[in-house]
């Protein structure tokens, strides 16, 4: 409340800049949630997932690179002012971030299972894997327009602008993923919380050798839990990427270093659906407010508790400080990162 | 007319096997002797390869070797993909460009100095199975405070060991969590990563304006010329860019080589690693060695942030407050050099530059075709760390076919050296 007071002082708070901040915890809360919902999904079957800085990159990636392209495709159609059709576009784009994603787990799945390889050096090099695909990828999207830009920075550069308002004002930038994004976490919350499946895919993570003598696949539990994982990490960075329309978006910077936040706020969540949603909601939060006080203070950034870095420190410097109080209580899956040898029950 | 031609073939024929029936023995004798020579020069070169893969240290390098072959086959496949005609001369810049000039030599060997270190940062907790994420972290600190240190006129002897501390503090933090309150080291890394990030930035600001760049207001200046490294080879060489810390990385390199192979500490270090119940049950106190390996982990880092910006022909200018928050990619470069150099001190050495020699083509791929793109270095790089996780696997293969390949080895070469076969004849 002090803080509140504090910026009453400096700013006249508008409807609109409180419309941003609501939009910005929206967007980054089902962002954050669905991409560490991607690491919980595999790591309670058992498996490591680190790259899920590769799944969100390579699936905001797709979607928006597939909205693109049916926009560059349709030109200057009367279609694209409707707008069930400009959502239906959206819908598809994400759908299409889904199936890159379900691909993309299949390499860090496959290589784990089958081979037995370890899954943390597996995740680590699918995140420079998926970076050094995207950039390719987009040279060779970009080079059609221009042929003749030989290497100029804005080979990295993706630009994107479509109308898909949903709302309104402040909220104009929201587009219906957001929606579908906060139907999904409840789906994937009641999936793994309430269900037969849920049950046997924490199991799978937990204590393989029972699960595999009560009759379940280990394996292929892994394969799917990986695959609804990445998908949904894939889903989490594309509703964020999509949404804030930065307008170009350096494709050399990756996702902003989200896809790492993600993996904290899973293992801050304590592998626990609610308890991940609540910590995204909690990171969102800070994110949406560093962001608006980066707009509302622009003048007199010196200050140390105006900056943008201060703010932007808060909830890591908060989460840190939780993590040593709720230590005790933290347990990992007991399974995670050991491949299921049958010969070994 | 036929009757001529049958003729005539018949003579030839008839010439032909005169011919070949004189000179066939004597090729077939030479052939046999010619073999019998041979076995004795092949039988101990294959035993001698056969010896040299018993030892680990030569499977460990074939299955790099593996990985970075497979690695160079799939950036030729890309190149094939996208403009078959110069894919060739494409594969060729890859693999020469980087001794093709002096300068490239010399950006190669600059390049690789910071490299080597983040290697060797990440592999020395891999030892303890410690997954130290927050070497960007350390590494920024280390950077940061040399900074500060060269902008009060310190030597670059003060701006290393300034670093060096910043950065075991920075390790030592998460480490200490780790060990007494269980805390995750690859969730306390990602946290102190941005925390220090913003940190600087928080810090950076507050300085006087002596600190900061003239040009951009969202960086320190550049680092005194008290506080660079010496060159190595004086100021008016081509080899401008190379310092005295490409020395100091290998000796520190070669300096934990030697802790891990034949220092009691190295081996409790890699007995917690490799089984903790075994160490526990032996009487080693493990926290203690989780804190250490992390602290000098960071130690590491710290010098590889110092020398990042240290560099006497390209100063960087340290970003503490850059918009997009990208943080010091070299850390993240290190995990690829660890892996590559199968988490090894004396392999981080090779691998390091072997990343850079690769990365060195990058700016001459593009004038090879207009459809390539300098980011295949960065696919080649990302591919060689995916197979390498399957280094293991590697490992074992070559052990069975060379203990396959063993006994029918050793047994010719008792037929051909031993007393005994020779008085049996």
């Amino acid at each position: 409340m002090e803080l509140l007071s504090m910026l009453n002082v400096y700013v006249d708070i508008s409807t609109a800049t409180w419309g941003s901040i609501i939009f910005l915890f929206i967007v980054f809360g089902v962002g954050f949630t669905l991409g560490s919902f991607g690491g919980m999904f595999s790591e309670c079957s058992g498996i490591i997932n680190i790259s899920l800085d590769g799944s969100m990159l390579i699936g905001a990636f797709s979607g928006i690179l597939f909205i693109q392209q049916i926009y560059g495709w349709m030109g200057e159609n009367a279609l694209l002012n409707n707008w069930f059709f400009v959502n239906f576009i959206y819908i598809l784009g994400m759908l299409m971030s889904i199936l890159v994603g379900v691909a993309f787990s299949f390499l860090l799945s496959f290589i784990s299972i089958k081979f037995k390889a370890d899954q943390t050096i597996v995740g680590t090099a699918m995140n420079s894997l998926a970076a050094a695909i995207v950039l390719i990828l987009n040279t060779i999207h970009l080079a059609k327009d221009e042929p003749n830009m030989n290497t100029s920075m804005s080979f990295n550069v993706m630009n994107y602008n479509t109308k898909s308002a949903f709302f309104n004002g402040a909220f104009s930038n929201i587009n219906i993923t957001v929606l579908i994004g906060i139907i999904l976490i409840f789906i994937l919350i009641f999936l793994i919380n309430k269900t037969r499946f849920g049950l046997r895919l924490r199991a799978c993570g937990e204590n393989p050798a029972a699960a595999d003598s009560v009759g379940i696949n280990v394996n292929k539990m892994r394969y799917i839990s990986t695959a609804i994982g990445s998908a949904s990490a894939s889903i989490g960075g594309f509703i964020i990427f999509s949404c804030l329309r930065l307008g170009e978006w350096n494709l050399a910077s990756g996702v902003f270093g989200y896809g790492f936040l993600v993996l904290a706020i899973e293992i801050l969540g304590n592998w626990k659906a609610i308890n991940i949603t609540l910590a995204s909601l909690f990171f969102a939060a800070f994110f949406a407010l560093s962001n608006f006080m980066v707009t509302a203070f622009s003048g007199s950034w010196n200050n140390p508790i105006n900056s943008k870095a201060f703010y932007n420190m808060l909830p890591y410097l908060l989460a840190f400080l939780s993590l040593i109080v709720f230590s005790k209580k933290s347990h990992a899956p007991k399974a995670e990162g050991i491949p299921y040898d049958k010969s070994s029950r | 007319m036929d009757k001529i031609k049958n003729f005539f073939s018949k003579i030839w024929k008839a010439i032909c096997s005169f011919f070949v029936n004189i000179f066939n023995p004597f090729f077939v004798k030479l052939g046999k002797n010619i073999w019998k020579g041979l076995r004795y020069v092949c039988v101990p070169i294959a035993k001698g390869v056969s010896w040299l893969f018993s030892f680990g240290a030569t499977k460990a390098i074939a299955s790099s070797v593996i990985c970075v072959l497979i690695g160079l086959l799939a950036g030729f496949i890309v190149m094939l993909i996208r403009d078959p005609e110069n894919c060739f001369r494409g594969l060729s810049v890859l693999i020469t460009s980087g001794f093709s000039k002096k300068s490239s030599i010399s950006h190669v060997l600059m390049n690789m100095t910071p490299m080597m270190l983040a290697g060797l940062s990440i592999s020395f907790a891999f030892k303890l199975g410690l997954f130290n994420i927050g070497i960007t972290g350390q590494l920024t600190m280390g950077a940061f405070l040399a900074f500060i240190v060269s902008f009060n006129g310190g030597n670059w002897l003060a701006c290393m060991v300034v670093a060096l501390l910043g950065g075991a503090a920075v390790g030592a933090i998460s480490g200490i969590l780790k060990a007494k309150f269980n805390v995750n080291e690859v969730l306390s890394g990602i946290m102190l990563n941005w925390i220090v990030y913003y940190l600087t930035s928080l810090i950076g600001q507050q300085l006087p304006e002596n600190c900061i760049d003239y040009y951009n207001k969202a960086q320190l200046a550049k680092m005194g010329m008290q506080g660079r490294m010496p060159s190595l080879f004086g100021e008016s060489s081509t080899f401008y860019g190379v310092t005295w810390g490409l020395i100091i990385a290998i000796v520190i390199c070669l300096i934990f080589f030697f802790i891990l192979k034949f220092t009691k500490f190295g081996f409790e270090m890699k007995l917690c690693g490799s089984n903790k119940y075994a160490a526990k049950y032996a009487g080693i106190n493990q926290d203690q060695k989780i804190v250490l390996s992390l602290l000098l982990s960071g130690a590491i880092a710290g010098i590889c942030g110092y020398l990042v910006f240290s560099n006497p022909s390209s100063p960087k200018a340290f970003t503490y407050n850059s918009l997009d928050g990208v943080m010091i990619a070299d850390g993240f470069n290190g995990i690829s050099v660890a892996l590559i150099g199968q988490t090894d001190p004396i392999g981080c050495i090779f691998s390091a530059f072997f990343i850079n020699y690769i990365t060195e083509a990058q700016t001459r791929i593009v004038n090879v075709s207009i459809l390539y793109s300098k980011y295949y270095m960065e696919l080649i790089r990302a591919v060689i760390v995916y197979v390498a996780s399957l280094s293991a696997l590697f490992i074992t293969l070559i052990r069975r076919s060379n203990i396959k390949r063993k006994e029918a080895i050793d047994a010719s070469f008792k037929q051909l050296f031993s007393r005994k076969a020779k008085e049996a004849k």
